[in-house]
């Protein structure tokens, strides 16, 4: 292999790289690579006086959030550009009492889910104002409520369900990725396969001029 | 120059690097040109220091033991020609080459994702050859004071690995008591820390932007200096 590439130029070489690169990993992206669409789905019991928190962030990647809540009359939500799990660590510190569930990385689809139960219903959304504008969610059902948001890479969206009219409150999120595409194994070996074509007809021409030439 | 970069080390490590970096920015759907550049040429930069501290510290350090810098020293050229042309040869083109190679294969893969941020890649992929051009001529220097292959080669790896986990220590400290100028220094230890923060709007101070600039300017004029007027042949 040595002997065969000592005789190609420098770009001829990385060129040859990047073909066998984009074979591969096209071949990986196909078998185990990013999905345009994840979904989550909680229930979760709520007492009267708590609240409660869900946070998704879009971790790598940008979309639309539509997130569908059962058991509730009314909710609101606040778009934050930075990572909403440390609003729980915030809310901590103004001393209310919060039991949050681990987040729930989905890194297939570059996004994360969480959600908390917050002991002070009204103070939350006041909380919430003080981070962005606290936009009510759409009312679509007696008991049903729905937030549609478009999330940029980083950016994240809080929900909170104030007060809930069923014991146990369900939460129904699915995120759509938007803006991403990759090339199909097929259109990445045609690109390699034309990459090698012309290193070859490269390699072969500069042989031609000067057949004594050998190495960059 | 062909020292350094023949095959087949270089080869394999481009294909492996570039077909990683490739796999990194697939297996989520990165939609950001400056989160999937930062990813791919972050791992490529670790790649990179190692290759810069074999190759162009120990193999310049092998140069000084078997005579062949003597041979280069004696041609009708100034010692800061030869020593600037074995910068650009050992660090300057293997850092471009390397650190290009696997950004090309990811750009070409996610296509339309990518192409809208090309100056974003652009930026973050020059923020990322400084970087390692200090690195190299850290290395370079290393090399031609201690004048040994293995010693510069075990140096020069030790050297990285103390800047790396300096920036991490400063970050720690300087959160721990609270000393913001500590902590930004450690963020600026890192040129493609504060092109991030540049790029994603962050709050970042413009001696953090210059910190590995100067760092590196410094570095070659020692390292040219040294050559120029300390260094003796063996």
């Amino acid at each position: 292999m040595s002997r065969v590439l000592s005789h190609l130029t420098l770009t001829s070489r990385l060129t040859i790289a990047v073909a066998v690169a984009l074979v591969i990993s096209s071949i990986v992206a196909d078998l185990y690579g990013a999905r345009l669409e994840s979904t989550y789905s909680n229930t979760v019991p709520l007492s009267p006086g708590t609240s409660l928190f869900l946070g998704v962030a879009g971790l790598t990647s940008s979309g639309k959030v539509k997130i569908e809540v059962e058991g509730a009359s009314n909710a609101y939500y606040v778009k934050l550009s930075g990572d909403p799990f440390m609003l729980v660590q915030q809310l901590r510190a103004l001393n209310l009492n919060i039991s949050a569930s681990r987040p729930q990385f989905d890194l297939r689809a570059g996004v994360a889910y969480a959600v908390a139960i917050i002991q002070a219903s009204p103070v939350i959304v006041q909380a919430l104002s003080l981070l962005g504008e606290v936009i009510p969610a759409v009312q679509t059902g007696g008991s049903n409520v729905l937030i549609e948001v478009n999330l940029a890479t980083g950016e994240s969206v809080v929900a909170v369900i104030p007060t809930a009219l069923e014991p146990t409150i369900k939460v129904n999120v699915s995120y759509t990725v938007e803006g991403y595409s990759r090339l199909t194994p097929l259109q990445a070996t045609t690109l390699s396969f034309t990459l090698l074509l012309i290193v070859a007809s490269l390699e072969t021409l500069r042989r031609r001029r000067s057949p004594a030439s050998t190495t960059s | 120059m062909s020292d350094t970069l023949r095959p087949p080390g270089l080869d394999v490590l481009v294909v492996l690097l570039a077909t990683l970096g490739a796999i990194l920015v697939t297996i989520q759907p990165v939609t950001s040109p400056l989160i999937a550049s930062s990813m791919v040429l972050e791992v490529t930069l670790f790649a990179t220091a190692l290759f810069l501290a074999i190759r162009g510290s120990a193999g310049l350090a092998a140069l000084i033991q078997s005579g062949v810098l003597n041979v280069y020293l004696s041609y009708p050229l100034h010692r800061v020609t030869v020593a600037a042309i074995l910068l650009v040869g050992r660090v300057l083109l293997p850092s471009a080459l390397i650190l290009l190679t696997p950004l090309v294969a990811a750009t070409l893969l996610l296509g339309p994702t990518l192409y809208r941020g090309l100056d974003v890649i652009l930026g973050m992929y020059v923020a990322y050859v400084f970087q390692a051009t200090l690195y190299g001529s850290v290395f370079l220097l290393i090399a031609v004071i201690v004048r040994s292959q293995a010693t510069s080669g075990i140096l020069s790896v030790a050297a990285y690995f103390t800047y790396s986990a300096l920036q991490i220590i400063l970050v720690g400290i300087g959160g721990a008591v609270g000393n913001d100028t500590v902590r930004r220094l450690g963020e600026a230890l890192s040129l493609p820390n504060i092109a991030y923060y540049s790029y994603s709007n962050m709050d970042y101070a413009m001696w953090q932007l210059a910190l590995v600039p100067g760092l590196t300017v410094v570095t070659v004029l020692a390292y040219l200096t040294y050559m120029s007027r300390r260094f003796e042949v063996l």
